[in-house]
């Protein structure tokens, strides 16, 4: 386990390093360097750029301005997400109230939200939140009610035997073997919020990740738009790993195959 | 809610409890938007171009205390998130180009006044060694338009469609007798116009702001036309919305006070012109403008004032914009009626009466 | 009611009771401007409009459609004949899964739409840019399930092949792979979600046809009604391509 821990760590490190290095010398070739710039410009650009602003704020405020959207349209699809999950796969009423308007909403874009989310919401916070909310919603929703679906058949059963009310049934075996599936539905949820986020940002912004590459797209500025991009992957690989820790210590009886 | 659910039966009317909820939001949602404005706050729609520069004016010289209003300013990157907005009762009056076509006729917004005298700026650009550039120019009526009819066709043009850039486009190649299928019009958001354009995509790009088509043309690309080149100078207006209009007419009047002062003010002085011009762009967040491309852009450019306000015909440009989209079957016929019947001129002319009794 | 249409009927009065309230709140009560949220009779009128009408976008419906299908076609087989032998390898071999490991899982949390900019430029403003953004989806979800699946291989299978002399690769061949396959296919269906869903990020870069871009236009041109179209047609074939491609999946995976 030891050696093998090492051994990621080694070859992981290579590998970044090596693709820094096709970087640099890709960004030194004649007909390449419009496309890519110098790596070292785009590490520069974020090291100033977190302690001078970027427009109106540093990438630390950006980064908050991002997150601060994401939590609310992820919190407000979580909860719904996981009553409504619930709701569709727990009951047969439910699933058939529900269900159409879940396969017809599951596969439209959250981009393609974006012009009702203004004329609904304006071009403020609001439109992002729902946009956000929306593209959220249906994976945490399709994860939960998978869940719950495969809750095995002869735990119920037993449980039934037992005299179990459907209260019971529903609090006692339902609930917590459904636990691991709604948390990587979460996870995956997350993920996506973070993703959504950027459509969210072409609405209308002054500040936040995606508004650091749509400006840097306006004045063609290419360290901008790698380190925007850069910025991207690696808040959201940090929110993620987060996400995974909480989850494995939360559902430690549970080690689900990663 | 659980111990609801004590019968099979609670569970059903539980979960359409939830689905009731889950609407319920969703339209308090809606109805939340839909706030009634303040009555002596006016929200101004602007855009950080040369058209919006005069409310830096009003903020600066509290020309909005003075005629008794609240300025308070909310920035579009476009004119098309712009005419939305309007459709979501976000702005009262707005100072806005091209998008004033969709913001007219179809959310019914009032267009009071015109914004300049005189404008260019708004340019169709090739590359420097491209064939429509070496065809010279061929129209008596219009000198400055290059091009010619075989060098056109089949040619990839970029543009955004509903905006300036394509009506622009469509003019020009109107002007060698081609139609939108002689070409291929190439839709992107005005932003990654330029960058695609650099980068060698497409052959004829539009492009609808001066600093990018400055910049274009001081690394050697060619205007081949655009809005003066084509006889159409552009013109942008001031609209107010439906509801602002009918309900708070006095401060729409009160706006057009300040609003000539402050170009009284600009027209009188060019130094000052373009020092607030660039104070107004940086405020606003862009990055893209130099010193001497604003110098440029403010001699090109004036705006109307006190003085010559009735000189033009207000309007015009806009309907002239509808009316060509409509001839090219982009727009519907009685988008145009409802064009003509939302041009109003009484509240410049209270404006200008009252600013003349003023001195 | 008899049982078996009891839950269908259950389906249709609740759709049926969610467009009757549109309507009434549109329509009847007029709680909404039109330019908010068009009435549904509004909204069936445009649809077969569309259907051979060209304004305001240049195309009718089908054109769209069509356009729409290649691209997302395009990204998706791009995505999967790369997404599939890198899925596989980084689940058999340890080095190549350490190599690309945080590469990938860096790529994986950067949406197709922030490559816009980068694209673009690199890559033009056709159809090569246009799959590009939807490969990036594509791609990745392909080598997350190929990967659990070839990770998921029964431990007792491997060892018994191992023992009757099978090297690595007819290992991977003859054992991992058939028993990956369930999940490989799901892998395909769920990243033809994705490639679906890129779409309109897709047709943000340039678009002369699409769906995407008939959305794009019919909000430049303050038609509310035309994007709920756009959005109907969208979801409707996403749905429709989803449920065909869950039906082959049934036949190939019980076929097995």
């Amino acid at each position: 386990m030891e050696n093998e821990n090492r051994d990621k760590i080694i070859w992981g490190a290579i590998s970044l390093v090596t693709l820094i290095i096709i970087w640099y010398f890709a960004s030194r070739l004649k007909s390449m360097n419009m496309l890519v710039p110098n790596p070292i410009d785009v590490f520069k650009f974020l090291y100033h750029g977190t302690y001078e602003p970027i427009g109106t704020y540093s990438i630390w405020g950006h980064i908050l301005w991002s997150m601060s959207r994401v939590m609310v349209g992820y919190v407000l699809a979580a909860i719904f997400g996981i009553i409504l999950g619930i709701a569709m796969a727990w009951t047969k009423t439910g699933e058939a109230i529900i269900r159409p308007f879940y396969l017809m909403i599951r596969p439209i874009p959250s981009i393609a939200w974006i012009p009702l989310a203004i004329l609904w919401f304006g071009i403020a916070e609001q439109s992002k939140y729902f946009i956000i909310f929306i593209g959220t919603l249906l994976i945490i929703m399709t994860n939960v009610a998978d869940g719950v679906r495969s809750v095995d058949k002869n735990l119920l059963g037993a449980a039934r035997m037992l005299g179990a009310t459907e209260k019971q049934l529903f609090h006692k075996v339902v609930l917590p073997s459904a636990v691991p599936q709604i948390f990587s539905g979460l996870q995956v949820g997350l993920g996506v919020s973070w993703a959504t986020m950027i459509a969210a940002e072409l609405v209308r912004s002054s500040e936040g990740l995606g508004w650091i590459i749509i400006m840097g797209q306006d004045s063609v500025n290419m360290p901008q738009i790698y380190g925007g991009i850069l910025l991207i992957g690696i808040v959201g690989l940090i929110i993620v790993t987060l996400m995974r820790g909480v989850e494995s210590s939360l559902c430690k009886w549970n080690v689900r195959g990663r | 809610m659980e111990s609801l659910m004590k019968k099979g039966r609670m569970k059903r009317w539980v979960l359409l409890l939830i689905f009731m909820m889950a609407m319920t939001v969703f339209v308090g949602g809606l109805n939340y938007t839909i706030a009634a404005a303040k009555p002596t706050k006016i929200r101004v729609g602007a855009m950080a171009y040369y058209l919006s520069v005069p409310l830096q004016v009003i903020k600066d010289e509290k020309l909005d205390e003075k005629y008794g209003f609240e300025l308070e300013v909310i920035n579009f990157p476009s004119g098309g998130p712009m005419a939305e907005a309007l459709g979501a009762g976000q702005w009262d009056i707005g100072t806005i180009g091209a998008g004033g076509m969709i913001a007219v006729p179809t959310y019914n917004a009032k267009l009071i006044a015109d914004v300049e005298f005189v404008m260019d700026g708004a340019w169709i650009m090739v590359r420097p060694d491209s064939d429509i550039a070496k065809a010279g120019s061929h129209l008596p009526k219009y000198p400055e338009v290059i091009g010619s009819k075989a060098t056109l066709k089949g040619k990839t043009i970029l543009g955004t469609i509903g905006n300036i850039s394509h009506y622009m486009a469509l003019d020009y190649i109107k002007l060698f007798g081609l139609g939108m299928k002689d070409v291929k019009f190439v839709h992107m958001e005005t932003s990654q116009i330029y960058t695609a354009f650099i980068a060698g995509n497409g052959d004829v790009a539009c492009i609808g702001s001066p600093a990018a088509g400055q910049k274009l043309r001081d690394q050697g690309y060619k205007i081949v036309g655009g809005l003066k080149q084509q006889g159409k100078s552009q013109q942008d207006a001031i609209l107010v919305s439906d509801k602002f209009y009918t309900h708070n007419y006095k401060d729409c009047v009160d706006f057009m006070k300040a609003w000539y002062r402050a170009t009284d003010k600009l027209n009188a002085n060019p130094e000052y012109e373009v020092e607030m011009t660039k104070k107004f762009y940086k405020l606003n967040g862009r990055t893209d403008f130099t010193d001497a491309g604003v110098r440029e852009e403010c001699s090109w450019n004036s705006y109307i004032d006190s003085k010559n306000a009735f000189e033009k015909k207000t309007g015009v440009w806009m309907t002239g914009l509808v009316k060509f989209m409509v001839d090219n079957k982009t727009m519907d016929k009685k988008v145009l009626d409802a064009m003509h019947t939302n041009i109003k001129l009484d509240v410049v002319k209270d404006a200008i009466k009252q600013l003349k009794a003023e001195k | 009611m008899k049982g078996q249409f009891k839950y269908p009927a259950i389906s249709i009065l609740s759709i049926s009771a969610f467009i009757l309230i549109w309507y009434l709140v549109t329509a009847v009560f007029n709680l909404f401007p039109v330019t908010m949220l068009p009435n549904p009779l509004t909204i069936v009128q445009s649809f077969i409009n569309k259907l051979f009408s060209t304004v305001p976008d240049g195309g009718t419906l089908f054109e769209h459609i069509w356009a729409s299908l290649t691209v997302a076609l395009t990204g998706y087989i791009v995505g999967i004949l790369v997404g599939l032998p890198i899925g596989i390898a980084m689940a058999w071999f340890k080095r190549i899964d350490y190599i690309i490991r945080p590469v990938f899982d860096f790529l994986r949390t950067i949406p197709g739409i922030a490559w816009i900019p980068i694209f673009t430029v690199g890559l033009g403003i056709g159809l090569t840019a246009k799959a590009a953004i939807i490969f990036i989806g594509v791609f990745v979800g392909t080598v997350v399930n190929v990967y659990t699946g070839i990770k998921q291989t029964n431990e007792v299978h491997v060892w018994v092949a191992k023992i009757f002399g099978a090297n690595s690769f007819e290992i991977l061949w003859s054992v991992a792979i058939p028993s990956a396959l369930p999940y490989i296919f799901t892998g395909l269906r769920v990243s033809f979600g994705m490639a679906w869903l890129g779409l309109i990020a897709a047709e943000l870069i340039a678009a002369e046809r699409g769906l995407g871009y008939m959305i794009q236009v019919a909000r430049n041109f303050g038609r509310p009604d035309l994007v709920i179209v756009g959005m109907i047609t969208i979801g409707g074939i996403g749905a429709l391509l989803t449920i065909g491609l869950e039906m082959l999946e049934k036949k190939v995976v019980k076929g097995n």
